[in-house]
Formats: structure tokens, sequence, C-alpha cells
């Protein structure tokens, strides 16, 4: 229970909705304009979540993994970043 | 059982746990049937081809998506299920929020989260650890052809989920037509005050 909480707390922040978008929308645009072009539409996979077997260690790994709350922010700025360099 | 609406996992950092999604409300207005005014028989919709002036069944129907004006993509089913986001079948934490920091102007549906197993530890350990802590989670999920971020919160032994609408979704010029106008309103006012 407190590592459930503790991972809550590392994941806290402001309610920001500028921050995400609609991901389906997307992929739906992607595939429309890759059918237009004629290309192979990329696939998404679906993630398949097995059996958690220890909630415990798992949580443990969480916590470990998630330094950070902004993961999809920094994701985007790393990405934009790239393009630039190009 | 009620109606599922949404099925999947719920990924709280490396823990996941299967739970499903039960509508919280329905609108409850009058409803009417549409009759033939002559005979007060039901009447039917058809799908009707403008171009050769005829009936056509709904197995001839595709759906089109119109990049110029007149001109078509066909997109399939399997074709939008194959580009499903990931949050498809895993409904996915993004951040946690203090409870009452979103505004309720977001709050589109709400819905009730179960467990889809009869004794769920880890949803249980989920909840009390929002409880306690006077947390809400933000999640991301896909549903109704469309990708949702979701604010989940504790409610007596279980958990509601709220889809919540995108920030360009709201309409912030609405917001200020009616503020304005309200700033000008008091102004007159306090004038003939």
């Amino acid at each position: 229970m407190a590592l459930a909480k503790q991972l809550i707390k590392s994941l806290a922040a402001p309610f920001q909705p500028k921050r995400y978008i609609d991901e389906y929308r997307k992929n739906v645009e992607r595939l429309i304009s890759q059918k237009r072009r004629g290309r192979e539409v990329t696939p998404v996979d679906q993630p398949k979540p097995g059996k958690v077997v220890d909630i415990m260690d798992a949580l443990k790994r969480s916590l470990e993994n998630s330094a950070k709350p902004a993961k999809e922010a920094s994701a985007k700025r790393a990405r934009g970043r790239k393009r630039k360099a190009a | 059982m009620p109606a599922t609406v949404w099925k999947g996992y719920l990924s709280f950092g490396l823990v996941s746990f299967p739970i499903r999604l039960f509508a919280a409300a329905r609108p409850d207005a009058i409803h009417f049937h549409m009759l033939h005014k002559k005979d007060e028989s039901r009447v039917k919709e058809v799908w009707f081809c403008a171009e050769e002036n005829k009936r056509i069944e709904k197995s001839d129907i595709v759906k089109g998506y119109e990049y110029a004006k007149g001109k078509y993509i066909i997109v399939d089913d399997e074709e939008l299920k194959k580009v499903a986001p990931p949050t498809a079948t895993t409904m996915e934490i993004l951040q946690f929020v203090k409870t009452d920091d979103v505004d309720p102007i977001y709050f589109e549906k709400s819905y009730y989260v179960a467990p889809e197993e009869a004794t769920s530890k880890p949803y249980q350990l989920f909840r009390k650890a929002l409880a306690d802590t006077g947390y809400d989670a933000v999640a991301k999920v896909t549903m109704h052809g469309r990708e949702h971020i979701v604010v989940i919160r504790t409610v007596d032994d279980g958990l509601v989920l709220h889809t919540v609408y995108f920030a360009n979704e709201l309409n912030e010029g609405n917001r200020r037509a009616a503020l304005a106008a309200n700033s000008a309103q008091r102004k007159w006012h306090w004038r003939s005050n």
C-alpha cells in the first residue's frame, strides 16, 4: 500500500489538459494519408498485459521507472529537437 | 450484469488489472415514433443511392473520408482497428491530480469502473491508495472511435470514471463572449447606480 501511494505521489502534477492529444485521430489521419499516396498502412501494436504475479514487485519496479510524470511532454520535446537537427 | 461499454486493462505503472466500464447515467427524454400521417403506420429509414436512383442495402455501404471536394478514401473497420492506439485495450494512467483539481467544465460522461474478477486485489489496492492520498487518476483510453482523457476517482467502495474534453474542445470563443457580456453589464449597473 505504501508503495502504491508513493507511486501516486511520484506521478502527481497539476492537471494540464493542453498536454494531451487524441492519438486515435492522429493515427486515422495518418492511415488516410498513407492510403491516398498508395503507401502501406503502418499498424499499431496492442500491448498484451500478462497476469500480474507479484503486485509488490511490479509496484516497486514501477517506482524505479517513474522518476518524472511528464513522460508524454518530454517525449514530444525530444522528437521536436530531432526534427530541427535534421 | 449491465451492458459493458468498454472492457480492457487499467495500467498503473507495471501493474495492470482487468476492468469493465458501465454507463453511470442515461438521458431520459420522452420518445416519439415517426408515423405515416395518412395511416399512422411506422415509417422505416432506407439507404438510398442518388446516383443509381435506387434503394441499397446497409451491407453495400462503406465509409469514405472526403479529402478533397467529391474525392474519397475508403476506409474499413479492419483498417481502423489496425491503427487503434494501445489505449484501445489498455487504459494508461498519465498522471495523478489532487481531488477537485479538474474544472467540472471538462467533464463529459460518467462510467462505473468494475473489476473484472470477483475479488480483484489490485483494484482494491488502487482504490484505497487514491482514497487515502486524496488523489484522482488521469488516464487515456480509446473507445467509441476516439481517444479520451479520463479522470478516475473513488466513490464508496468503487471507482467512477469521467471522460473529459480535450483542451481544444472547450469553446473558448463562447467563454470570452459570455464573460465580456457579463463585465459590460456590471459596468452598466455601476453607472446607473
